[in-house]
């Protein structure tokens, strides 16, 4: 018995190696353009991992990451006596489903309209506007921000003042936070977010869309049945992937249009921001690791949590 | 009258350039010295090596020339050439543990206590300076660096770095708009109540038709805090977060006098007083997220008020030459002036130092040679500076090339082998008066190891910044609330933890004594 259940290992052996070596012959050319993609991997994913033993370590210059002693949880200690983890946690989570819902509806809706935009010049422009945004750095759109709702000099604020309404204190009301970097977010990302749906669009089927209308399907109805269904596949990727880091806050944005301001905090301050403020003057190195690490492991837990249940409900649209 | 006086002491403002020139030939400079009577024939110089120093700050316009300069002895005697980058104030706080860390060529570190001299010292980022590796690498040092000055940089019995080896008063300046001042018949500050009033007066009269704020505050108070707790002869020990005041017996402070900063009943007035100055409209509601320096706001006329050390007088020309009138005041003339700690600017040589040896080297020669010193210091004469005889030398401080003393190797590497003469009278003139009243901090050498409740420090100043801010602005709608909030969340942080092990290290220091 042993001896067949060896021989069939080796025969399975065997086939696997020739099937490697078979594929590697007939389709070298792919793996040879897949390779760049595979090294940049390598380095820049999973050579960077080893580094997560920081976080157990007390770095010592001298040493190295490797040779510095080992502190066990010690560099964990920060995060949990600084009695801010539930909040941090809190807000970086509740405002990343926020973009990626947000996100999705806005992305592909704008994608659907533009799409139905019927002058070429106009949905061109449109997009060209819609996108610039995008390159617009973060410490630009602070600035901008700043000189709008400055309390006494800012624009918005003697508009207000001009029409005889009460000013208003944006940088002294945290509560007012969430939807101002909701929007902000919005006007920032959508157009770049909406060209991944844009060319899933362009890619569909036209004949589906041709045989509708002859059975006397309106814009809506198309929209409804046809497009959605056939942007699912794309949505889920990209929010799954989203989900991914969903415990990683989007730093250049918290940390510009925010900044230093302690009284928009308990409002908008997330782990990266946090970490960064309280770690900036200390440099220290093990509890910067520590706190990565706690917002990795829950991005893995969510991101494995999301993926199974898409895998349940539509097993096509999983990612692993 | 009022007039009278106004002219007179123009004239006699006018007069004191002249005056202090006039005295040039007694002029207390301390004696040179010359590289040429040390012996460096321990130091291994048969291959030729580049030293890399690093410094934060920006790199001035003239800085390589000097460097070339300095580098012609260098290279000439010592086999050795001398090369500076600059981490910018812009980003020096992220660049620079990364420097140390990423495994980078560095030989030379700026460092402070204010600039990560003790959390990287913890991480064993410095080279250990023992007496055996001085005596053979930097023999000037070794023999001129003033004894007491090497416990700032000693930690758990290990010296990690040379500090400065220069006693100067540490004292803020508060510069103001005279012109506006004037304007409403304020008279000369010298007291707190006086520059509240100025500054409620300013936020009154002058900001309603103007819109120049009082004071054109971003982020914090911080200076304005320090200007405020050196009037009550407070001090810090080890750093600004742990205040004491300083004994007028001569005795060291009992460790239960010594508390964090931010729960003293000293910043709970100073909060209330804050308060009553943002309520009155003395600067933006939206100062917690500005971010034009007050010293620019100053310079470009829409601050009428500035805090902080001698730069304050670049701001005020800067103000000036736009058309405005200043001046500057000392809000506290009865109280001591301390004396800066020498731990204020620190050159290390970094563990990773591929040659340390040269690296300490370079670091003798122009720390303390007479020649290489005042290139260092002052740049290069006759184009930086001029000598004026008799140990005097002028440098225009305006100039952008290299001012004397502006960048961070010239903050550590200061003599006073030649005596400068001032360009601002009213500066000299607050200078002599400082250094008349300045005392040294007793406990200036006594350095907290931090590392055993380094979780507890990170907490506690993650707390304590979270509202300095807004309590340091008037920005919260109850200051004794908020100060309330702040210590409860502070104690639960670890600061009685951090209490303990801060008093158990300084009593054991004290007892050393």
């Amino acid at each position: 018995m042993s001896k067949k259940t060896t021989s069939a290992g080796i025969i399975r052996k065997a086939s696997l190696s020739h099937t490697i070596k078979m594929e590697l012959r007939n389709n070298w050319l792919l793996f040879l353009m897949l390779l760049p993609a595979i090294v940049y991997v390598i380095i820049f994913a999973y050579w960077p991992m080893s580094g997560v033993v920081l976080a157990f370590k007390d770095f010592k210059t001298r040493l190295g990451i490797y040779n510095s002693p080992w502190v066990g949880m010690q560099n964990f200690k920060f995060l949990q006596i600084s009695g801010k983890l539930g909040l941090l946690t809190r807000n970086t989570l509740l405002y990343n489903l926020a973009f990626i819902f947000l996100g999705v509806v806005l992305e592909m809706g704008f994608a659907i309209i533009l799409n139905e935009v019927i002058g070429r010049r106009f949905k061109k422009g449109l997009q060209t506007v819609m996108f610039l945004p995008y390159f617009i750095s973060w410490v630009v759109v602070s600035a901008i921000m700043f000189n709008m709702f400055n309390y006494e000099k800012g624009t918005i604020n003697n508009m207000l003042n001009s029409l005889g309404m009460p000013r208003f204190d944006l940088y002294n009301s945290g509560s007012s936070w969430p939807l101002v970097l909701i929007i902000v977010n919005a006007w920032k990302k959508t157009g770049y977010g909406m060209v991944v749906y844009l060319a899933a669009i362009t890619g569909l089927d036209q004949e589906i869309f041709e045989a509708a209308s002859i059975d006397g399907a309106n814009i809506w109805q198309k929209t409804r049945h046809i497009t959605i269904p056939s942007l699912v596949p794309q949505m889920m990727i990209l929010v799954l992937l989203a989900l991914g880091n969903v415990f990683r806050g989007d730093f250049g944005m918290f940390y510009q249009t925010v900044k230093d301001n302690s009284n928009l905090l308990p409002y908008t301050d997330i782990l990266d921001t946090y970490v960064y403020r309280s770690l900036m003057q200390t440099g220290d190195i093990g509890m910067s690791a520590a706190a990565g690490l706690y917002q990795s492991v829950l991005c893995f837990v969510t991101i494995c949590a999301a993926n199974l249940l898409v895998k349940k409900l539509q097993p096509d649209y999983a990612l692993f | 009258m009022k007039k009278l006086l106004t002219i007179l002491l123009a004239l006699a403002l006018a007069l004191l350039p002249v005056l202090s020139v006039a005295e040039e030939g007694a002029a207390a400079v301390t004696p040179p010295v010359h590289r040429q009577d040390y012996d460096y024939s321990g130091v291994d110089l048969s291959q030729h090596y580049t030293v890399l120093m690093y410094l934060v700050g920006d790199k001035f316009a003239g800085t390589d020339a000097v460097v070339a300069k300095m580098n012609e002895i260098l290279e000439k005697e010592y086999n050795t050439t001398l090369e500076i980058e600059f981490l910018p104030w812009s980003d020096y706080q992220t660049k620079y543990p990364l420097i140390l860390a990423g495994g980078e060529k560095v030989d030379l570190m700026y460092t402070a206590s204010w600039c990560y001299l003790y959390t990287e010292a913890a991480k064993g980022s410095f080279f250990t300076l023992d007496e055996d590796f001085i005596k053979t690498n930097m023999p000037m040092t070794y023999a001129n660096q003033k004894a007491e000055s090497w416990g700032q940089t000693t930690i758990n019995g290990k010296c990690v770095g040379v500090p400065c080896n220069m006693m100067v008063p540490n004292y803020k300046y508060v510069g103001i708009r005279q012109d506006l001042a004037d304007k409403y018949g304020i008279g000369p500050l010298t007291s707190w109540d006086d520059f509240m009033n100025y500054m409620l007066t300013i936020a009154e009269k002058e900001t309603p038709v103007s819109g120049i704020y009082a004071m054109n505050a971003a982020s914090d108070t911080i200076e304005l805090w320090r200007t405020y707790y050196e009037g009550y002869n407070a001090m810090g020990v080890y750093s600004d977060d742990f205040l004491t005041f300083y004994p007028e017996d001569g005795a060291l402070p009992e460790a239960e006098s010594i508390r964090y900063a931010v729960t003293t009943d000293m910043f709970k007035q100073y909060a209330h007083d804050m308060k009553k100055l943002a309520d009155a409209g003395c600067w933006s509601r939206s100062a917690l997220s500005n971010t034009i320096p007050n010293y620019e706001a100053f310079a470009n006329l829409t601050g009428a008020s500035l805090v902080w050390n001698g730069t304050i007088f670049n701001h005020m020309h800067t103000a000036e030459a736009a058309g405005a009138v200043t001046n500057a005041y000392d809000l506290s003339p009865n109280a001591h002036v301390f004396a800066e700690e020498y731990n204020n600017s620190v050159m290390a040589v970094a563990e990773n130092s591929e040659n340390p040896e040269r690296a300490a080297m370079v670091m003798d020669l122009i720390g303390f040679d007479y020649e290489l010193n005042l290139l260092g210091n002052l740049g290069i004469e006759g184009v930086n500076w001029e000598d004026r005889g008799n140990g005097y030398y002028f440098s225009d401080s305006t100039q952008e090339s290299y001012p004397a003393n502006s960048n961070a190797m010239g903050w550590w590497m200061k003599k006073d082998y030649k005596i400068g003469v001032y360009d601002d009278a009213r500066r000299e003139a607050f200078d002599n008066n400082f250094k008349s009243r300045m005392v040294s901090n007793p406990c200036t050498t006594f350095v907290f190891d931090e590392t055993p409740v380094k979780a507890e420090m990170a907490a506690v100043s993650a707390v304590k910044n979270e509202y300095f801010g807004p309590l340091t602005l008037g920005l919260v709608d109850d200051v004794d609330a908020s100060i309330a909030e702040m210590t409860g969340k502070l104690e639960a942080s670890g600061l009685q933890t951090i209490y303990d092990e801060f008093y158990r290290q300084y009593n054991e220091w004290k007892a050393s004594r």
